[in-house]
Protein backbone atom coordinates (compact mmCIF):
# COMPACT_ATOMS: atom_id res chain seq x y z
CA UNK A 1 0.00 0.00 0.00
CA UNK A 2 1.41 3.38 -1.02
CA UNK A 3 1.63 5.92 2.08
CA UNK A 4 -1.31 7.92 0.35
CA UNK A 5 -3.25 4.54 0.62
CA UNK A 6 -2.38 3.82 3.99
CA UNK A 7 -2.95 7.57 4.90
CA UNK A 8 -6.46 7.58 3.48
CA UNK A 9 -7.41 4.44 4.73
CA UNK A 10 -6.82 5.91 8.34
CA UNK A 11 -8.86 9.02 7.69
CA UNK A 12 -11.61 7.01 6.44
CA UNK A 13 -11.57 5.04 9.70
CA UNK A 14 -11.42 7.93 11.87
CA UNK A 15 -13.98 9.46 10.04
CA UNK A 16 -16.06 6.85 10.87
CA UNK A 17 -14.79 6.68 14.52
CA UNK A 18 -15.50 10.11 14.95
CA UNK A 19 -19.01 9.94 13.17
CA UNK A 20 -20.28 7.56 15.97
CA UNK A 21 -18.32 9.28 18.94
CA UNK A 22 -19.69 10.02 21.94
CA UNK A 23 -18.80 14.14 22.97
CA UNK A 24 -17.33 14.52 26.57
CA UNK A 25 -20.05 15.51 29.01
CA UNK A 26 -19.45 18.74 29.23
CA UNK A 27 -20.20 19.29 25.39
CA UNK A 28 -23.79 20.96 26.08
CA UNK A 29 -26.58 19.62 23.50
CA UNK A 30 -26.84 22.04 21.58
CA UNK A 31 -22.99 21.72 19.91
CA UNK A 32 -24.19 18.02 18.74
CA UNK A 33 -26.05 20.02 15.31
CA UNK A 34 -22.74 21.03 14.61
CA UNK A 35 -20.96 17.80 14.41
CA UNK A 36 -19.48 18.15 10.94
CA UNK A 37 -20.02 15.36 8.48
CA UNK A 38 -17.19 13.49 8.87
CA UNK A 39 -17.60 10.70 6.59
CA UNK A 40 -18.78 12.52 3.55
CA UNK A 41 -15.57 14.61 3.63
CA UNK A 42 -14.01 11.20 3.85
CA UNK A 43 -15.77 10.47 0.79
CA UNK A 44 -14.64 13.40 -0.62
CA UNK A 45 -11.00 12.59 0.05
CA UNK A 46 -11.11 9.31 -1.26
CA UNK A 47 -13.18 10.37 -4.66
CA UNK A 48 -10.50 12.45 -5.24
CA UNK A 49 -7.84 10.13 -5.27
CA UNK A 50 -10.11 7.89 -7.69
CA UNK A 51 -8.47 5.40 -9.47
CA UNK A 52 -4.84 6.30 -8.07
CA UNK A 53 -6.42 5.31 -4.81
CA UNK A 54 -8.76 2.51 -4.83
CA UNK A 55 -9.03 1.87 -1.11
CA UNK A 56 -8.94 -2.23 0.64
CA UNK A 57 -12.60 -2.27 0.00
CA UNK A 58 -12.42 -1.98 -3.76
CA UNK A 59 -9.54 -4.90 -3.59
CA UNK A 60 -10.93 -6.80 -1.77
CA UNK A 61 -14.44 -6.63 -3.94
CA UNK A 62 -13.04 -7.02 -7.03
CA UNK A 63 -9.04 -8.18 -6.78
CA UNK A 64 -6.26 -6.85 -7.73
CA UNK A 65 -7.26 -6.91 -11.88
CA UNK A 66 -6.40 -4.09 -13.85
CA UNK A 67 -8.97 -2.55 -15.70
CA UNK A 68 -10.03 0.68 -18.17
CA UNK A 69 -10.75 3.70 -16.76
CA UNK A 70 -14.78 3.53 -16.65
CA UNK A 71 -14.64 -0.31 -15.43
CA UNK A 72 -12.74 0.78 -12.37
CA UNK A 73 -15.29 3.96 -12.08
CA UNK A 74 -18.47 1.52 -11.83
CA UNK A 75 -16.41 -0.54 -9.81
CA UNK A 76 -15.77 2.40 -7.53
CA UNK A 77 -19.06 3.08 -7.71
CA UNK A 78 -20.03 0.27 -6.25
CA UNK A 79 -17.39 0.59 -3.57
CA UNK A 80 -18.77 3.87 -2.13
CA UNK A 81 -22.58 2.52 -2.12
CA UNK A 82 -21.28 -0.47 -0.35
CA UNK A 83 -19.65 2.29 2.17
CA UNK A 84 -23.22 4.13 2.17
CA UNK A 85 -24.50 0.95 2.93
CA UNK A 86 -22.66 0.39 6.10
CA UNK A 87 -23.09 3.68 7.31
CA UNK A 88 -26.69 3.06 7.30
CA UNK A 89 -26.06 0.19 9.80
CA UNK A 90 -23.59 2.33 11.55
CA UNK A 91 -25.85 5.28 12.05
CA UNK A 92 -28.99 3.47 12.77
CA UNK A 93 -30.40 5.52 9.38
CA UNK A 94 -32.96 3.41 6.94
CA UNK A 95 -31.11 1.45 4.74
CA UNK A 96 -30.34 2.59 1.61
CA UNK A 97 -30.33 5.99 2.41
CA UNK A 98 -26.47 6.66 2.61
CA UNK A 99 -26.10 4.30 -0.15
CA UNK A 100 -27.87 6.79 -2.22
CA UNK A 101 -26.32 9.99 -1.07
CA UNK A 102 -23.00 8.76 -0.93
CA UNK A 103 -23.13 7.50 -4.72
CA UNK A 104 -24.46 11.20 -5.60
CA UNK A 105 -21.51 12.50 -4.29
CA UNK A 106 -19.01 10.48 -5.76
CA UNK A 107 -20.56 10.77 -9.30
CA UNK A 108 -20.73 14.46 -9.00
CA UNK A 109 -16.85 14.56 -8.12
CA UNK A 110 -15.68 12.48 -10.42
CA UNK A 111 -17.45 13.96 -13.37
CA UNK A 112 -16.03 17.19 -11.93
CA UNK A 113 -12.89 15.85 -11.21
CA UNK A 114 -10.61 18.20 -13.13
CA UNK A 115 -12.24 21.55 -12.63
CA UNK A 116 -12.15 20.61 -8.70
CA UNK A 117 -8.52 20.13 -8.87
CA UNK A 118 -8.08 23.70 -10.24
CA UNK A 119 -9.70 25.83 -7.52
CA UNK A 120 -8.43 27.33 -5.20
CA UNK A 121 -8.48 26.39 -1.50
CA UNK A 122 -11.43 28.54 -0.63
CA UNK A 123 -13.53 27.87 -3.64
CA UNK A 124 -13.13 24.00 -2.73
CA UNK A 125 -14.07 25.03 0.79
CA UNK A 126 -17.23 27.05 -0.46
CA UNK A 127 -17.80 23.69 -2.72
CA UNK A 128 -18.09 21.45 0.45
CA UNK A 129 -20.02 23.76 1.75
CA UNK A 130 -22.81 23.68 -0.83
CA UNK A 131 -22.18 19.49 -1.36
CA UNK A 132 -22.72 19.04 2.53
CA UNK A 133 -25.62 21.40 2.61
CA UNK A 134 -27.31 19.79 -0.06
CA UNK A 135 -26.65 16.30 1.52
CA UNK A 136 -27.84 17.00 4.73
CA UNK A 137 -30.97 18.65 3.25
CA UNK A 138 -31.76 15.31 1.14
CA UNK A 139 -30.90 13.66 4.52
CA UNK A 140 -33.34 15.96 6.58
CA UNK A 141 -36.15 15.22 3.81
CA UNK A 142 -35.81 11.50 3.49
CA UNK A 143 -35.80 10.78 7.53
CA UNK A 144 -38.84 13.48 7.80
CA UNK A 145 -40.80 11.43 5.20
CA UNK A 146 -39.67 8.31 6.67
CA UNK A 147 -39.35 8.90 9.95
CA UNK A 148 -41.29 12.05 10.92
CA UNK A 149 -37.86 13.64 12.26
CA UNK A 150 -39.03 17.58 12.60
CA UNK A 151 -36.81 19.88 10.04
CA UNK A 152 -34.40 21.81 11.81
CA UNK A 153 -30.94 23.98 10.88
CA UNK A 154 -28.35 21.29 11.51
CA UNK A 155 -28.07 20.94 7.25
CA UNK A 156 -26.54 24.47 7.37
CA UNK A 157 -24.78 24.46 10.99
CA UNK A 158 -23.16 21.16 10.03
CA UNK A 159 -21.97 22.34 6.30
CA UNK A 160 -20.38 25.44 8.17
CA UNK A 161 -17.97 23.11 10.08
CA UNK A 162 -17.52 20.68 7.57
CA UNK A 163 -16.65 23.65 5.14
CA UNK A 164 -14.39 24.49 7.99
CA UNK A 165 -12.77 21.41 8.91
CA UNK A 166 -11.99 20.65 4.73
CA UNK A 167 -8.56 21.96 5.10
CA UNK A 168 -7.09 19.50 7.03
CA UNK A 169 -8.51 16.84 4.43
CA UNK A 170 -7.31 19.27 1.97
CA UNK A 171 -3.76 19.22 3.10
CA UNK A 172 -3.78 15.45 3.31
CA UNK A 173 -5.01 15.25 -0.27
CA UNK A 174 -2.52 18.00 -1.65
CA UNK A 175 -0.09 15.49 0.13
CA UNK A 176 -0.76 12.51 -1.64
CA UNK A 177 0.97 11.27 -5.00
CA UNK A 178 -2.44 10.43 -6.45
CA UNK A 179 -3.50 13.83 -6.12
CA UNK A 180 -0.01 14.83 -8.27
CA UNK A 181 -0.85 12.27 -10.89
CA UNK A 182 -4.44 13.66 -11.09
CA UNK A 183 -2.86 17.24 -11.92
CA UNK B 1 -25.22 5.48 -10.95
CA UNK B 2 -28.69 5.52 -11.96
CA UNK B 3 -29.00 1.40 -10.70
CA UNK B 4 -27.52 1.99 -7.89
CA UNK B 5 -29.92 4.91 -7.12
CA UNK B 6 -33.14 3.51 -8.25
CA UNK B 7 -31.72 0.73 -5.90
CA UNK B 8 -31.57 2.51 -2.78
CA UNK B 9 -34.89 4.14 -3.26
CA UNK B 10 -36.13 0.65 -3.38
CA UNK B 11 -34.54 -0.11 0.10
CA UNK B 12 -35.45 3.33 1.01
CA UNK B 13 -38.99 2.78 0.31
CA UNK B 14 -39.37 -0.81 1.66
CA UNK B 15 -37.12 -0.32 5.51
CA UNK B 16 -38.79 2.90 5.88
CA UNK B 17 -42.18 1.55 5.97
CA UNK B 18 -41.05 -1.23 8.11
CA UNK B 19 -41.83 0.15 12.17
CA UNK B 20 -38.84 -0.63 14.14
CA UNK B 21 -40.97 -2.31 16.82
CA UNK B 22 -44.92 -2.23 18.32
CA UNK B 23 -46.49 -1.42 14.93
CA UNK B 24 -48.02 -4.11 12.55
CA UNK B 25 -45.59 -4.41 9.77
CA UNK B 26 -47.57 -3.05 6.26
CA UNK B 27 -49.23 -5.43 4.26
CA UNK B 28 -47.94 -4.65 1.09
CA UNK B 29 -44.37 -5.80 1.83
CA UNK B 30 -43.66 -9.29 1.30
CA UNK B 31 -42.51 -10.94 4.77
CA UNK B 32 -39.28 -12.17 3.26
CA UNK B 33 -38.22 -8.61 2.32
CA UNK B 34 -38.90 -7.37 5.28
CA UNK B 35 -37.36 -10.77 6.85
CA UNK B 36 -34.34 -10.34 4.90
CA UNK B 37 -33.68 -6.47 5.52
CA UNK B 38 -34.01 -7.40 9.66
CA UNK B 39 -31.87 -9.51 9.40
CA UNK B 40 -29.42 -7.17 6.87
CA UNK B 41 -29.70 -4.36 9.58
CA UNK B 42 -28.76 -6.91 12.32
CA UNK B 43 -25.80 -7.96 10.26
CA UNK B 44 -24.89 -4.41 9.89
CA UNK B 45 -25.08 -3.53 13.36
CA UNK B 46 -22.99 -6.02 14.31
CA UNK B 47 -20.22 -4.78 11.69
CA UNK B 48 -20.77 -1.68 13.11
CA UNK B 49 -20.21 -2.71 16.89
CA UNK B 50 -16.32 -2.48 16.60
CA UNK B 51 -16.63 1.16 15.47
CA UNK B 52 -18.46 2.22 18.17
CA UNK B 53 -16.23 -0.02 20.51
CA UNK B 54 -13.09 1.96 19.26
CA UNK B 55 -14.97 5.40 19.91
CA UNK B 56 -16.21 4.57 22.91
CA UNK B 57 -12.09 3.51 24.07
CA UNK B 58 -10.93 6.74 25.42
CA UNK B 59 -13.75 6.62 28.02
CA UNK B 60 -13.41 3.24 28.86
CA UNK B 61 -9.60 4.01 29.32
CA UNK B 62 -10.17 6.92 31.12
CA UNK B 63 -12.36 5.36 33.63
CA UNK B 64 -9.77 2.44 33.93
CA UNK B 65 -7.20 4.81 34.48
CA UNK B 66 -9.60 6.76 37.23
CA UNK B 67 -10.16 2.91 39.42
CA UNK B 68 -6.34 1.86 39.47
CA UNK B 69 -5.71 5.67 40.23
CA UNK B 70 -8.01 5.51 42.93
CA UNK B 71 -6.98 7.10 46.66
CA UNK B 72 -7.41 4.59 49.03
CA UNK B 73 -9.56 7.04 51.59
CA UNK B 74 -11.84 7.42 49.08
CA UNK B 75 -12.60 3.76 48.11
CA UNK B 76 -13.21 3.27 51.78
CA UNK B 77 -15.46 5.77 51.66
CA UNK B 78 -17.49 4.70 48.90
CA UNK B 79 -17.53 0.84 50.14
CA UNK B 80 -18.94 2.68 53.70
CA UNK B 81 -21.30 4.40 51.49
CA UNK B 82 -22.15 1.35 49.44
CA UNK B 83 -22.97 -1.05 52.57
CA UNK B 84 -25.22 1.60 54.46
CA UNK B 85 -27.27 1.93 51.27
CA UNK B 86 -27.04 -2.24 50.71
CA UNK B 87 -28.32 -2.47 54.36
CA UNK B 88 -31.31 -0.13 53.54
CA UNK B 89 -32.22 -2.03 50.37
CA UNK B 90 -32.02 -4.97 52.42
CA UNK B 91 -34.52 -3.51 54.64
CA UNK B 92 -36.78 -2.85 51.73
CA UNK B 93 -36.37 -5.96 50.17
CA UNK B 94 -37.88 -7.57 53.80
CA UNK B 95 -40.92 -5.04 53.51
CA UNK B 96 -41.35 -6.13 49.64
CA UNK B 97 -41.32 -9.88 49.81
CA UNK B 98 -44.00 -9.20 52.67
CA UNK B 99 -46.14 -7.09 50.50
CA UNK B 100 -45.74 -9.52 47.58
CA UNK B 101 -46.90 -12.45 49.18
CA UNK B 102 -49.29 -10.84 50.33
CA UNK B 103 -50.25 -9.15 46.66
CA UNK B 104 -50.51 -12.76 45.98
CA UNK B 105 -52.67 -13.76 48.59
CA UNK B 106 -55.11 -10.84 47.75
CA UNK B 107 -54.85 -12.03 44.02
CA UNK B 108 -55.77 -15.54 44.61
CA UNK B 109 -58.68 -14.53 46.76
CA UNK B 110 -59.82 -11.82 43.90
CA UNK B 111 -59.12 -15.08 41.47
CA UNK B 112 -56.81 -12.24 39.24
CA UNK B 113 -54.07 -13.78 37.46
CA UNK B 114 -50.41 -13.98 39.52
CA UNK B 115 -48.13 -11.49 38.08
CA UNK B 116 -44.72 -13.13 36.01
CA UNK B 117 -41.89 -13.20 37.55
CA UNK B 118 -39.61 -11.03 35.32
CA UNK B 119 -35.48 -11.44 34.26
CA UNK B 120 -33.31 -8.93 34.45
CA UNK B 121 -30.20 -8.21 32.52
CA UNK B 122 -27.82 -5.48 33.38
CA UNK B 123 -25.79 -4.05 29.79
CA UNK B 124 -23.93 -0.60 29.71
CA UNK B 125 -24.49 1.94 27.20
CA UNK B 126 -21.34 2.08 24.88
CA UNK B 127 -22.33 4.45 22.50
CA UNK B 128 -24.92 7.15 21.71
CA UNK B 129 -27.32 8.00 18.33
CA UNK B 130 -24.98 10.95 16.08
CA UNK B 131 -28.07 11.86 15.37
CA UNK B 132 -29.55 14.74 17.53
CA UNK B 133 -33.02 14.26 16.72
CA UNK B 134 -32.44 10.94 17.93
CA UNK B 135 -32.47 9.85 21.82
CA UNK B 136 -30.93 6.27 21.06
CA UNK B 137 -28.40 4.31 23.02
CA UNK B 138 -26.03 1.56 22.43
CA UNK B 139 -25.99 -1.41 24.59
CA UNK B 140 -23.42 -3.85 25.01
CA UNK B 141 -25.71 -6.96 25.23
CA UNK B 142 -27.54 -8.39 22.21
CA UNK B 143 -29.63 -11.35 20.75
CA UNK B 144 -26.42 -13.97 22.60
CA UNK B 145 -27.79 -12.33 25.71
CA UNK B 146 -31.25 -13.15 25.24
CA UNK B 147 -32.01 -9.38 24.74
CA UNK B 148 -35.22 -9.18 21.75
CA UNK B 149 -36.99 -6.10 20.55
CA UNK B 150 -39.78 -4.08 22.64
CA UNK B 151 -38.00 -5.04 25.42
CA UNK B 152 -37.86 -2.48 28.29
CA UNK B 153 -34.82 -0.93 29.85
CA UNK B 154 -34.72 0.34 33.40
CA UNK B 155 -32.11 2.24 35.57
CA UNK B 156 -31.62 2.34 39.09
CA UNK B 157 -34.01 5.51 39.28
CA UNK B 158 -37.07 4.44 36.63
CA UNK B 159 -38.02 3.24 33.18
CA UNK B 160 -35.23 4.24 30.59
CA UNK B 161 -36.74 3.07 26.81
CA UNK B 162 -37.17 -0.12 25.16
CA UNK B 163 -35.36 -2.00 22.81
CA UNK B 164 -35.87 -1.35 18.83
CA UNK B 165 -33.15 -3.42 16.97
CA UNK B 166 -30.80 -6.09 18.19
CA UNK B 167 -27.66 -7.42 16.61
CA UNK B 168 -25.42 -10.48 18.30
CA UNK B 169 -23.95 -8.26 21.17
CA UNK B 170 -25.07 -5.10 20.83
CA UNK B 171 -28.68 -3.21 20.43
CA UNK B 172 -30.15 -0.01 20.25
CA UNK B 173 -32.72 1.62 22.96
CA UNK B 174 -35.01 4.27 22.10
CA UNK B 175 -35.19 6.38 24.76
CA UNK B 176 -38.86 7.44 26.54
CA UNK B 177 -38.27 11.25 25.70
CA UNK B 178 -38.02 10.47 22.14
CA UNK B 179 -40.52 12.07 19.86
CA UNK B 180 -41.36 8.78 18.74
CA UNK B 181 -41.83 6.88 21.82
CA UNK B 182 -45.16 7.28 23.56
CA UNK B 183 -45.93 4.78 26.88
CA UNK B 184 -49.20 4.04 28.61
CA UNK B 185 -48.57 5.37 32.23
CA UNK B 186 -50.98 5.93 35.46
CA UNK B 187 -50.91 8.59 38.21
CA UNK B 188 -49.73 6.30 41.65
CA UNK B 189 -51.88 8.44 43.63
CA UNK B 190 -55.06 8.54 41.86
CA UNK B 191 -54.87 5.16 39.36
CA UNK B 192 -55.86 7.40 36.11
CA UNK B 193 -54.37 6.27 33.19
CA UNK B 194 -52.92 8.41 30.78
CA UNK B 195 -50.28 8.35 28.10
CA UNK B 196 -46.78 9.48 28.49
CA UNK B 197 -44.88 10.89 24.89
CA UNK B 198 -41.66 12.11 24.54
CA UNK B 199 -40.91 15.25 23.49
CA UNK B 200 -37.14 15.37 21.82
CA UNK B 201 -35.39 16.84 25.09
CA UNK B 202 -33.98 14.74 27.66
CA UNK B 203 -35.71 16.01 30.75
CA UNK B 204 -38.85 16.40 29.43
CA UNK B 205 -42.34 14.24 28.56
CA UNK B 206 -45.63 15.27 28.27
CA UNK B 207 -48.96 13.57 28.92
CA UNK B 208 -51.57 13.02 26.00
CA UNK B 209 -54.98 13.75 25.44
CA UNK B 210 -55.66 14.60 29.12
CA UNK B 211 -59.16 15.62 30.05
CA UNK B 212 -59.78 18.78 31.87
CA UNK B 213 -61.45 17.54 34.74
CA UNK B 214 -58.94 14.83 35.58
CA UNK B 215 -57.41 14.85 38.98
CA UNK B 216 -53.67 15.46 38.63
CA UNK B 217 -51.17 17.67 41.03
CA UNK B 218 -48.16 19.17 40.51
CA UNK B 219 -45.58 16.55 42.08
CA UNK B 220 -47.71 13.38 41.09
CA UNK B 221 -45.95 10.19 40.62
CA UNK B 222 -46.46 9.27 36.96
CA UNK B 223 -45.30 5.12 36.65
CA UNK B 224 -46.01 2.53 34.39
CA UNK B 225 -49.57 1.36 33.72
CA UNK B 226 -48.30 -2.57 32.61
CA UNK B 227 -50.71 -1.95 29.64
CA UNK B 228 -49.42 -2.84 26.53
CA UNK B 229 -47.55 -5.63 27.86
CA UNK B 230 -44.04 -4.16 27.30
CA UNK B 231 -43.54 -1.76 30.27
CA UNK B 232 -43.64 -3.73 33.87
CA UNK B 233 -46.25 -2.36 35.98
CA UNK B 234 -45.53 0.09 38.78
CA UNK B 235 -41.97 1.46 37.96
CA UNK B 236 -41.71 5.01 38.42
CA UNK B 237 -42.01 7.23 34.99
CA UNK B 238 -41.59 10.83 35.80
CA UNK B 239 -43.54 13.74 38.64
CA UNK B 240 -45.63 16.21 36.95
CA UNK B 241 -43.28 19.39 36.82
CA UNK B 242 -46.01 21.40 34.73
CA UNK B 243 -49.91 21.88 34.55
CA UNK B 244 -51.76 24.39 32.65
CA UNK B 245 -55.01 24.22 30.30
CA UNK B 246 -55.08 24.58 26.60
CA UNK B 247 -56.78 27.48 25.47
CA UNK B 248 -60.26 26.90 23.75
CA UNK B 249 -60.09 23.21 24.53
CA UNK B 250 -61.41 20.69 26.62
CA UNK B 251 -57.73 19.29 27.70
CA UNK B 252 -54.75 20.16 30.02
CA UNK B 253 -51.27 20.25 29.21
CA UNK B 254 -49.02 18.40 31.51
CA UNK B 255 -45.26 17.95 31.61
CA UNK B 256 -43.23 15.41 33.83
CA UNK B 257 -39.99 15.28 34.84
CA UNK B 258 -37.90 11.79 34.24
CA UNK B 259 -37.27 9.99 36.81
CA UNK B 260 -34.65 7.84 34.76
CA UNK B 261 -30.87 9.71 34.51
CA UNK B 262 -31.23 9.47 30.29
CA UNK B 263 -28.34 11.62 30.07
CA UNK B 264 -26.01 9.82 32.23
CA UNK B 265 -23.79 6.92 30.87
CA UNK B 266 -23.23 3.75 33.08
CA UNK B 267 -25.63 0.62 33.64
CA UNK B 268 -29.17 -0.04 32.69
CA UNK B 269 -31.36 -3.05 33.00
CA UNK B 270 -33.00 -4.85 30.66
CA UNK B 271 -36.10 -6.45 31.71
CA UNK B 272 -36.93 -9.77 29.65
CA UNK B 273 -40.22 -10.39 30.54
CA UNK B 274 -42.74 -7.69 31.34
CA UNK B 275 -44.75 -8.42 34.16
CA UNK B 276 -47.92 -8.43 32.87
CA UNK B 277 -51.07 -8.84 34.42
CA UNK B 278 -53.55 -11.97 32.94
CA UNK B 279 -56.76 -10.88 32.26
CA UNK B 280 -58.78 -11.21 35.48
CA UNK B 281 -61.64 -13.87 35.74
CA UNK B 282 -63.69 -11.02 37.92
CA UNK B 283 -64.17 -7.46 36.53
CA UNK B 284 -64.02 -6.14 39.78
CA UNK B 285 -60.56 -6.90 39.79
CA UNK B 286 -59.89 -4.11 37.38
CA UNK B 287 -62.75 -1.46 38.55
CA UNK B 288 -60.34 0.54 41.65
CA UNK B 289 -58.27 1.02 38.54
CA UNK B 290 -59.86 4.55 38.23
CA UNK B 291 -60.86 6.54 35.09
CA UNK B 292 -59.42 6.00 31.61
CA UNK B 293 -58.14 8.29 29.00
CA UNK B 294 -58.79 8.10 25.58
CA UNK B 295 -56.12 5.86 23.87
CA UNK B 296 -54.89 4.22 26.88
CA UNK B 297 -53.84 1.10 25.08
CA UNK B 298 -52.69 2.34 21.74
CA UNK B 299 -49.78 4.22 22.70
CA UNK B 300 -46.47 2.24 22.06
CA UNK B 301 -44.13 2.85 19.80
Amino acid sequence: MRPSGLITTLVIVGSLVLAVARPPAFVPDWLLAWRPQWLVLALVLWVQQLPYFRGSLFRAVFTRSSSDDSTIFRRSMLAVWLVGFFADGLLGEPLGLNGALFTMIAFYLHRFRDRLAMQTLMQRMIMIFMLVFYTEVLRAFALNWLLGQPWVLQPLTVALTSMLVWPFYDRLNRRSPASVRAQ
Amino acid sequence: MLALLLVSLGIITVDGSIPRVGRENPTWVPTFLQATLNQTRRLLLGLASPVYAVAEAPYQIAGFIHDVTADRADLLEQRDRLSERLLLLEQRQQRFDYLQQENTRLRQLLGSGAQLPSQVTIAEIVGVSPNPQRDELLLDKGSDDGVAPGQAVLDAQGVFGQVVEVAASTSWVLLITDRNHAMPVRNSRTGVRMIAAGTGLLDTLILEDLPASTDIQEGDLIETSGLGGRFPMGYPVGTVATLGSVQDTPYLSASLKPKAALSKVGHVLIVAEAAVDAAPTQPTATRAEGQSSPSTSAGES
